[in-house]
């Protein structure tokens, strides 16, 4: 157990540091300190493009496809620093952080040569066709169909459905969607991953307006719309192991990027109870100092994640902490402004605040909700039995390789 | 920067859980817990013999001059099966002695510590149970070259079978510690009645005892022992919490109602995943905190006070919840769940309760913003 950072990992902070400094304080300074879902779009993208041509956005990636292939300290400063420097909050998540490794895993060398390199410069920008309106938790609920139809041009998938909570999609190219090619088929089997391109026929994607006024989600209904029979990520018939092996990449270093914007909420929140003296409330004061112990315990839990190979308990527990801390830290803001809190002009601190808390409703919904959240821990994690669940009406559905079925869209 | 053990940690932590394994079981563990020293001298024989009351001695005197960490391994394993020994407070008294003492009282006292030839323990908590410096509940005066200790200490760990006794005293503005043998003319220790029945404090009644100036430490440690107090004691707070939930989990498992087991029940299941939510949050601060005890004691403040406070919560809630869903066979004398209870409510007030931990993070979160990023 070693606490400091080796001389080559503090050279690379500082190369990161640097370069970031630079370019926030210089060509790219508009962008600084955007977050949100509507906030400066075409900005950030740019921005994004930059990252993409620099090699800053896929650090992670293996050097065969154009990665630095780094180390995870390294990606660990990389966010921590990223974070720091005010930089916006990104967009092109999806595909960099979940479809782009898919594609690795999973995807042919023509696949791979078509997608990796414009998803790695952000000229395809990556939705999540995953959860549908009855497949949420019960994620294998997969309704939307997909049959293979003959074209002058070649064989192409026909996909009818509708998908929901997709991040981003408004602002999407590509689509990676989860999809049932087996007629008949239920729950995990016959299911199949699609690469759909998103600006075609018979794509109509919707924003929808969150209870926060913002919309980061979209409802994409697919009528008709056409994808290359080559565009299938995996065989045929084993689309619910390839979404298995997405989910798990969610989980990952940049939960310490996370952190750090949690770090500058809840540096607001104190800043708030001191200007207005709601510090000297001992109720108060006990509730923040609790916010602050616990966003620590956080940081060294996903530290020791770092550590640890394959997912341990510690690792199963950390959505669950992390979502149930944020949204006490929402009702401790609220608390800590007090009615002035509830007319918060927009732009300053305590609209901001505000922002947070009608955002962190949410936290206990997406990418699992806190109920499955502690079936995951209580399974996996402790090793206790499976509720009994009545069959469905067709073949029975495989376990998942290493996880729950979940909704994990979120950028 | 890792957060993994080294081999040598991996395998003190494989060895001590093997141990504690063989001697801890709940019949033996109760009975030196009610026995008259509180502890079994056999089994601290063999402990003395493993090394364990030498592991933060330093190596020139005789020790194993290893760090918090591998004390903290210590102290979790035995806190899961509660296992009673003089080795928490033989090791504080160590620390104090190696924080404040100078070479002549180290060079005296650590050695036959280290051989297991005495037991120590330390005196700093105002007899109602206080641990603000300036509770200390002991007055030092001069008298010549020598000086004469009055006062009182209550939940002094082992303090009624310690050989040596470090007791914090005031001396003007200073609190200094002040080495006193058991068999000291003025001294009277006496076992307290605590709800936590497996763990023997003592009551410390010094009247016009005389020491010499050779016994009074020249060091300032009240503050920094209380912190390493905290970190040990949350290890094993964590180390009980984690067993707690364990042999929770394992009744759940086995125990059948309506057709299957209870821990199928998503009633039961979510609550016993809260616990290893709050077990998981104690290990992550226990193990931080003993890193910065050995690396960076500058933080420490913040991280003892933020391990003992989840360690704590976690104890808190798993002893709690250990009870209950065991259901009725829970709140039987037999099972070992209210030992695990009674732990929990004892060991979250020693060297400073919930709220003393919040202020110390309060008063520290208000300065110190770089600190997450160098961790």
């Amino acid at each position: 157990m070693r606490l400091d950072f080796t001389p080559e990992q503090e050279a690379f902070r500082s190369e990161v540091r640097g370069w970031l400094d630079r370019e926030l304080d210089g060509p790219f300074r508009h962008v600084r300190g955007m977050e949100g879902t509507s906030e400066g779009i075409d900005k950030r993208f740019a921005w994004e493009r930059h990252l993409g041509r620099s090699g800053w956005n896929r650090l992670a990636w293996p050097e065969a496809f154009g990665g630095r292939a780094a180390s995870l300290m390294e990606q660990v400063i990389f966010h921590e620093e990223y974070a720091r420097s005010g930089a916006p909050g990104r967009l092109s998540h999806v595909g960099l952080e979940l479809v782009a490794p898919t594609i690795m895993a999973y995807g042919s060398d023509g696949q791979r040569a078509r997608f990796l390199e414009p998803t790695a410069m952000v000229d395809i920008v990556w939705a999540q066709l995953f959860s549908e309106p009855n497949a949420g938790s019960d994620l294998a609920n997969v309704q939307t169909r997909a049959r293979l139809e003959d074209r002058p041009g070649g064989p192409v998938w026909v996909l009818e459905g509708q998908k929901i909570w997709s991040s981003f999609a408004q602002y999407s190219q590509w689509g990676m969607a989860l999809v049932r090619t087996e007629p008949g088929s239920s729950g995990a089997k016959g299911l199949s991953m699609l690469l759909v391109p998103l600006d075609g026929k018979g794509v109509d994607i919707r924003p929808i307006r969150q209870m926060t006024g913002g919309s980061s989600f979209n409802e994409v209904f697919l009528d008709g719309a056409e994808t290359a029979a080559e565009n299938v990520l995996g065989t045929p018939g084993e689309g619910w192991r390839v979404a298995m092996a997405t989910l798990t990449f969610e989980r990952g270093v940049s939960t310490l990027g996370q952190q750090m914007s949690f770090r500058t909420e809840l540096d607001r929140v104190i800043r708030a109870a001191r200007s207005n003296g709601a510090i000297a409330d001992p109720a108060i004061a006990k509730r923040l100092a609790r916010a602050e112990a616990e966003l620590r315990v956080m940081r060294y839990t996903a530290l020791r994640m770092l550590g640890d190979t394959g997912l341990s308990r510690a690792g199963l527990t950390y959505k669950l902490y992390y979502t149930s801390w944020h949204q006490r830290l929402g009702e401790l803001a609220m608390d800590v402004l007090g009615p002035a809190g509830d007319i918060a002009e927009p732009g300053g601190d305590a609209w901001r605040l505000q922002k947070m808390y009608l955002e962190s409703r949410s936290d206990s919904i997406w990418a699992g909700t806190s109920q499955i959240q502690r079936n995951i821990i209580a399974e996996r994690g402790l090793g206790l039995p499976r509720e009994a669940r009545p069959p469905r009406q067709e073949p029975a559905r495989q376990e998942p390789a290493r996880q729950e079925p979940a909704k994990q869209e979120r950028a | 920067m890792s957060f993994a053990f080294t081999e040598e940690q991996a395998m003190l932590r494989e060895m001590a859980a093997r141990f504690v394994e063989e001697v801890g079981g709940s019949q033996a563990v109760r009975a030196a817990a009610a026995s008259e020293p509180g502890h079994d001298p056999a089994v601290w024989r063999q402990m003395v013999e493993l090394g364990w009351s030498g592991i933060i001695v330093p190596e020139s005197a005789g020790g194993l001059g290893l760090g918090q960490i591998e004390l903290s391994i210590l102290a979790a394993a035995c806190g899961r099966a509660l296992l009673p020994s003089p080795l928490i407070a033989t090791m504080l008294a160590a620390r104090a002695l190696s924080i404040a003492g100078d070479e002549e009282q180290c060079a005296r006292w650590l050695p036959p510590i280290t051989r297991g030839e005495i037991t120590a323990t330390v005196a700093l908590t105002h007899p109602e149970g206080r641990h603000l410096p300036g509770d200390v509940g002991v007055r030092l005066r001069r008298e010549g070259q020598d000086c004469v200790l009055d006062g009182a200490a209550g939940f002094v760990l082992d303090g009624h079978v310690a050989d040596l006794l470090l007791v914090a005293a005031r001396d003007g503005e200073a609190i200094r510690f002040v080495a006193i043998p058991a068999a000291t003319e003025g001294l009277a220790a006496t076992r307290q009645n605590s709800i936590d029945i497996g763990r023997a404090v003592a009551r410390i009644d010094l009247t016009a005892v005389r020491a010499g100036p050779e016994a009074v430490l020249p060091g300032d440690a009240f503050e920094a022992l209380l912190l390493h107090a905290n970190a040990t004691l949350a290890a094993e707070q964590m180390g009980a919490a984690a067993a707690a939930l364990d042999r929770t989990v394992d009744y759940a498992r086995q125990r059948i109602q309506f057709g299957q087991p209870i821990g199928a029940f998503q009633a039961v299941k979510h609550a016993l995943a809260d616990l290893a939510l709050l077990v998981e949050a104690a290990e992550s601060a226990v193990w931080y905190a003993a890193a910065v005890a050995d690396q960076r004691p500058e933080e420490l403040p913040i991280a003892a006070a933020t391990a003992k406070l989840m360690a704590s919560d976690a104890l808190s809630r798993c002893a709690a919840d250990m009870i209950h869903y065991h259901g009725g066979i829970g709140f039987t004398w037999e099972h070992d769940a209210h030992l695990y209870f009674r732990r929990a409510r004892a060991a979250a007030g020693l060297f400073g309760d919930t709220d003393r931990q919040l202020a110390i993070i309060a008063d520290g979160m208000t300065t110190d913003r770089e600190m997450l990023r160098a961790a």
